[in-house]
């Protein structure tokens, strides 16, 4: 059974005044709201991601959000976590029980809460536990991305201002996404970047993405009930996975991540396309190198211009293979089990027509990037409006 | 009890590798090697990943090493920078807090290992320009 994307649900990123129950409860209310047909009673599986809903205290998190739209007819639930690639760990779960045949419908469901006004929040962590974080505490990911920084600027020549462009596409893009986070103040050129405060070299505050709450939703259904929720079946082609491990140690190349190009041709072989295929994608630019990186890899440039590529212009929304149109994680902020849902959301929107002023024209096959730990998790997703 | 924070489990009650940090407060950096497949891990393990058994003996590693990759990370406002890289001791990625001023980091340096005691009886090591 093909699985087909067939509704979408999100609540608004951001620093809000509001808990885990609030923002999985926004979101729900969002995919019934915008999926008419949509009925409790047809919810058979619940998938819920999300990264550490453990720093507010609660575990059991898919329980807590099948009491929260009073889900009767459930025979599947569960909760995925792999880091920052929850949200795609999550689709997956649901695909696969679908094409198994064990269930017709699920609920994907990313959540978290990042703002929480105790330090002991910050003790809980996705690097390794023993070993990496005792040292790297104080920098966290920023520093360890920063590290993939430093070595692809010595080996490729990418520029700062390559970096900070990025940001700047970014930020942009996200102006126009009502979901991504309110900022007083939003870079409008590479020197804006520039001059913002510095956090971990070679970045500053505009190369990161902020830690917000969030929450975004997914319909997932078999191909047979679909035409019931949507006009336009937006179908899961295909899909690669690599983990390298999680330690900082086990990265041979920190400019290099081989481990992403295999997991990039293990799903374009899936969905039956090759990179020059795709009509949009959404990457994880956790940090302003990650986006560059990822686009060498994915195969969208050659290995080492990926810097060119954003120079170039190309992966602006009117270029000629856009990225990140939502806004990234950089323009959106990054609600860490939220963001791998939130970037099919915006692939769905392209697909279907319905993204507004990011539209992008005469898409019909978008791609998902999302990465867990320092880079050593990679997850990729294919969608498309027609089964090659 | 001990309250929760960012620094590891280091006695034998708490951790099957608690060897390395006994070995640490000796002046000894060590970790384990294989004695299957010969291969030195970093960090130090309880099973040879390759090999899956548990024939692992604890091995000195060289006091100093070579820094190949670091940032200067500055994550609030008047406070002083801390340097966090990448310590190469053969062949071993080490990450690391490494000790130096900004303005004598650079890339490739010699660094030596630096014992550093917590409050609690705990270790940590860092890596600092001097010997």
């Amino acid at each position: 059974m093909k699985a087909v994307v067939a509704g979408w649900g999100m609540a608004k990123f951001g620093r809000r005044r509001a808990t885990l129950r609030d923002l999985m409860s926004e979101a729900l209310k969002s995919l019934f709201e915008n999926t008419p047909n949509l009925s409790r009673d047809d919810v058979e599986g619940l998938v819920v991601s999300s990264n550490a809903p453990e720093r507010s205290g609660q575990t059991n998190l898919a329980s807590l959000a099948s009491e929260l739209i009073n889900l009767e007819n459930l025979k599947y639930i569960t909760r995925t976590e792999i880091a920052c690639a929850s949200g795609h760990a999550a689709i997956r779960a649901a695909w696969f029980a679908i094409s198994a045949g064990m269930i017709d419908s699920a609920i994907v469901l990313g959540v978290e809460k990042m703002w929480l006004p105790y330090p002991e929040a910050m003790l809980i962590t996705d690097m390794e536990r023993e070993w990496d974080f005792p040292q790297f505490w104080y920098g966290r990911a920023p520093s360890g991305f920063a590290l993939c920084a430093q070595e692809h600027m010595k080996r490729y020549g990418t520029t700062r201002e390559q970096l900070a462009m990025i940001s700047v596409k970014n930020h942009g893009n996200a102006l126009l996404n009502p979901y991504s986070q309110e900022l007083r103040r939003r870079p409008k050129s590479v020197e804006d970047v520039l001059n913002s405060r510095p956090v971990s070299s070679p970045f500053n505050l505009y190369d990161c993405s902020a830690r917000v709450d969030g929450a975004s939703a997914l319909l997932i259904v078999g191909e047979d009930v679909a035409k019931s929720y949507t006009d336009v079946p937006v179908y899961l082609l295909g899909s690669g996975q690599k983990a390298i491990g999680l330690s900082l140690s086990v990265m041979k190349s920190y400019a290099d991540w081989h481990h992403l190009k295999a997991a990039a041709l293990d799903a374009y072989r899936m969905a039956k396309i090759e990179p020059r295929d795709i009509d949009v994608a959404e990457v994880h630019d956790c940090f302003t190198i990650a986006e560059i990186i990822e686009y060498e890899e994915l195969g969208f440039c050659k290995k080492g211009e990926g810097g060119r590529l954003v120079e170039e212009g190309q992966t602006f929304i009117d270029g000629d293979i856009p990225v990140n149109p939502r806004g990234g994680l950089i323009g959106c902020g990054h609600p860490v089990g939220a963001t791998g849902v939130a970037q099919v959301v915006e692939i769905l929107q392209q697909l279907r027509c319905e993204a507004g002023k990011r539209q992008i024209d005469g898409c019909e096959i978008g791609l998902a990037h999302t990465q867990g730990g320092i880079a050593t998790t990679q997850s990729i997703l294919i969608l498309g409006v027609s089964v090659k | 009890m001990r309250r929760f924070d960012q620094y590891p489990p280091e006695s034998e009650e708490e951790t099957q590798l608690h060897a390395f940090f006994q070995n640490l407060k000796n002046g000894r950096f060590t970790t384990t090697r294989c004695e299957g497949c010969g291969k030195v891990w970093w960090p130090p393990r309880t099973i040879c990943p390759n090999c899956i058994t548990s024939n692992l003996e604890w091995v000195e590693l060289p006091k100093n090493g070579r820094l190949k990759l670091y940032t200067v990370c500055q994550r609030e406002k008047g406070v002083e920078p801390v340097v966090l890289g990448i310590v190469e001791i053969g062949g071993l990625h080490i990450p690391s807090k490494i000790n130096a001023s900004i303005e004598e980091i650079e890339e490739g340096m010699e660094l030596f290992l630096e014992i550093e005691n917590l409050e609690d009886g705990r270790v940590i090591y860092a890596f600092s320009k001097q010997e």
